[in-house]
């Protein structure tokens, strides 16, 4: 029997129906119902501040795409403009991007699908096809042959060529490439496609390739230095900071540079709730470097540190599989004498 | 009085929803326990409810403005505590997906006799078995048997009809006892 089944009421439901009705899930739901209320420490101020700052992004978003929407219209209401590009007959999604500097965004998509003839600015532009959310923002970096296809608002699939992808959101935008889908949250990247090759530059924040098995990535992704992403790193960085460096070195499959920003968050911010993730993080890639004893001294830390928390048993677990091995001062573990 | 009561609530919303930072300073202090304590027991981490309930506020002040004043506050918040958890999972599944998982089998028992400790195995048992789940099929059985809410309370939470919340609510039970290494005929 289906779910819509049930809704559109083949079976009835009892109201006093258990919720739990194993014996042996009981005990562990009881377990779960009896947790010890969280202590929270944050605070309104906290929130409000970080809400004050989502506003401004939102609102520099809305900025920027009324800016772009001024500048199509009065591209639109310039014959003369068009006279220079009608050979860029308007087709839909498959409109070509010439110039570097056009950005597909949501206006622009609207412009593309206008079913009235250049200069007859009079008429309504309807948007037809799926629209790309205005904070996302994609441009030509060379005379491409083609224009990306827009999927969805957050979703996209790039031609051959070579393109900017500027993301100022935090929710996760898909770019499908030849050789698999990407995840963007909130980040910038250049991406080079010929044929089934893809080179993807990440040049800030989160990338991330979707259904990644492992650390392989079959395209190279790298990480070069911008204005955003120093590559001296402040010594003040936040344990969020340090997290997301780590996460895109682990998505670039740099495991070395990886590990190094886990250590400086699980040093830096020891107490911190990404410290945690961070200290299992570390534990893995240090045993997949082959670095059992160092493996061994971050989970054992873990344990040290937070000997109530929900994933003890799988930390032991990897622990002992590691074996026996020297005693830990901290991270390290004691040389042998 | 419990009627002066509901209308210095309605005051304090209608203030929040103008941006007043007094108000949502109110609405949050008074939400803040409520909403931390769901993030617990649908995550079981208290080391995230912090960043959650930050994230859910600061999402609740976003959407403040377009609340329309004849749903349940509660029930809203309780929505979008929803969704921040369930991309919470999302990225704790795509990390453990990315690494090698440290989980071997989560049914292998821990040799720790303290009481203590027994509860931090189940509670860790449970909650790697939940995060294997389907995020509908969590969500129903988080609300009903952790939250211990009732068919229509959740149905109301989760937006959904009760008779969905109770299929949910079977099949992630069947799938637990699965995943846990339990005989599901026994929930017969």
């Amino acid at each position: 029997m289906s779910e819509h089944d049930f809704r559109v009421g083949t079976r009835s439901t009892d109201p006093g129906e258990p919720a739990v009705r194993h014996p042996g899930l009981q005990a562990l739901v009881k377990a779960a119902r009896m947790q010890q209320p969280p202590a929270v420490q944050v605070r309104a101020e906290t929130v409000l501040e970080g809400w004050q700052r989502r506003r401004a992004t939102q609102r520099r978003g809305i900025v920027a795409a009324l800016a772009m929407a001024a500048a199509l219209v009065l591209v639109v209401s310039t014959p003369e403009l068009w006279k220079d590009h009608e050979d860029h007959e308007v087709r839909g999604s498959a409109a070509p991007i010439d110039d570097p500097k056009v950005a597909v965004s949501e206006a622009e998509v609207m412009d593309t699908t206008r079913s009235t003839p250049p200069g007859e600015t009079s008429a309504p532009v309807e948007p037809r096809g799926p629209v790309l959310a205005t904070t996302i923002v994609v441009q030509a970096l060379a005379a491409n042959v083609a224009q990306p296809e827009i999927l969805g608002p957050r979703h996209l699939r790039l031609p051959e060529g070579r393109w900017s992808i500027d993301s100022q959101s935090a929710e996760p935008v898909t770019v499908e490439l030849p050789d698999g889908p990407i995840e963007v949250r909130g980040g910038a990247l250049h991406v080079k496609i010929a044929g089934h090759e893809v080179h993807v530059t990440v040049l800030r924040e989160a990338v991330d390739r979707v259904d990644l098995g492992g650390l392989e990535v079959a395209s190279p992704i790298e990480s070069v230095p911008t204005e955003s992403n120093p590559p001296a790193r402040p010594a003040s960085q936040s344990a969020a900071e340090l997290a997301r460096e780590a996460e895109q070195r682990m998505a670039a499959g740099d495991r070395q540079g990886a590990i190094r920003s886990l250590r400086r968050l699980v040093t830096k911010h020891p107490r911190s709730a990404a410290a945690q993730a961070g200290l299992i993080d570390l534990g893995r890639l240090l045993k997949a470097a082959g670095h059992e004893d160092e493996a061994r001294c971050a989970y054992a830390e873990f344990l040290e540190r937070w000997p109530g928390h929900a994933l003890t048993g799988d930390v032991l677990r990897a622990k002992r599989a590691l074996g026996d091995g020297p005693a830990c001062d901290g991270l390290a573990p004691k040389s042998a004498r | 009085m419990a009627r002066a009561r509901e209308a210095d609530a309605i005051a304090v919303l209608i203030a929040a929803q103008r941006g007043d930072p007094a108000a949502q300073s109110a609405l949050f202090s008074a939400h803040r326990d409520d909403v931390a304590r769901q993030i617990q027991r649908m995550t079981g981490d208290a080391s995230i409810v912090d960043d959650l309930v930050q994230e859910v506020f600061i999402s609740a002040f976003s959407a403040l403005p377009g609340f329309r004043r004849d749903a349940r506050l509660d029930t809203w918040l309780y929505r979008i505590t929803v969704n921040k958890v369930r991309n919470w999972w999302d990225a704790k599944r795509r990390r453990l997906r990315r690494e090698d998982r440290v989980a071997t089998s989560p049914s292998e028992p821990v040799a720790t006799p303290e009481d203590q400790a027994t509860t931090t195995e189940h509670l860790g048992r449970l909650y790697a078995a939940l995060g294997e789940l389907p995020d509908k099929y969590r969500e129903a059985f988080t609300a009903r048997a952790i939250d211990n809410l009732s068919l229509q309370e959740a149905s109301e939470r989760l937006g959904v009809p009760v008779s969905t919340v109770s299929y949910r609510t079977r099949k992630a039970e069947e799938r637990l006892c699965t995943l846990l290494g339990l005989d599901p005929e026994e929930a017969r």
